[in-house]
């Protein structure tokens, strides 16, 4: 058996998963560009609604 | 609501990515909103929202930070169909401290318009405790009741054989 790919996975597990990798990369800094990459291996767009 | 509240922190908003802001501290704070709805139709205008510092030092409490988070959730929040979820990780052993300031930071400032639907799954070292917020008026309440419940009833993983 093999677990999915990031992007087929539950959403909250890809949530979580997400909001780990996103956490570590803005103690480190918060590059846009790393923001932008874990976004998008997730499966998300990160926006500005307000 | 909270009668003589801090006074927020300027909020920035980062390349379109996400919000900015700088505290009493120098510490800088990034607010992220994503939406689920593109991926979960069901939850219509639904979005996660996640608070991250920068660096890792501890600093003195803040109400200010408090502040500025619920200014910005008001904003969200003035678009009667914008819905939020937040999920609080356990992987350091914080979830239940993440969810409990957030709910007091909720109960506080909550003028009465806004409802939650608070959740946990799994026990023990692997638990996840999400929550929905949404306009006590948003005219997709019950689809939302209807679609987080649903999200929690889902396997954690799909394996393929």
């Amino acid at each position: 058996m093999e677990a999915t790919t990031t992007k087929s996975q539950n959403l909250i597990i890809r949530l979580l998963q997400f909001k780990r990798e996103m956490r570590e990369c803005v103690q480190n800094g918060a590059d846009s560009e790393e923001m932008k990459r874990i976004a998008s291996k997730y499966g998300f767009t990160l926006t500005t609604p307000v | 609501m909270a009668l003589h509240s801090p006074l927020p922190y300027e909020v920035l908003k980062k390349d379109e990515l996400n919000y900015e802001f700088v505290n009493r501290d120098g510490i800088k704070y990034h607010l992220f909103f994503m939406p689920v709805f593109d991926l979960y139709p069901d939850l219509v205008n639904t979005y996660s929202f996640s608070i991250e510092r920068e660096g890792t030092n501890p600093h003195p409490l803040d109400r200010r930070i408090a502040a500025t988070v619920v200014d910005v959730l008001r904003r969200f929040f003035q678009n009667v169909e914008n819905a939020m979820i937040m999920v609080c990780d356990s992987t350091d052993g914080k979830q239940h401290k993440r969810r409990n300031l957030f709910d007091r930071w909720f109960h506080y400032y909550n003028d009465g318009t806004l409802t939650s639907i608070n959740a946990e799954l799994g026990e023990g070292d692997y638990e996840l405790l999400l929550s929905i917020y949404f306009k006590k008026d948003n005219p997709y309440k019950q689809q939302l009741i209807r679609a987080f419940g649903d999200l929690l009833s889902q396997d954690f993983y799909e394996i393929v054989i």
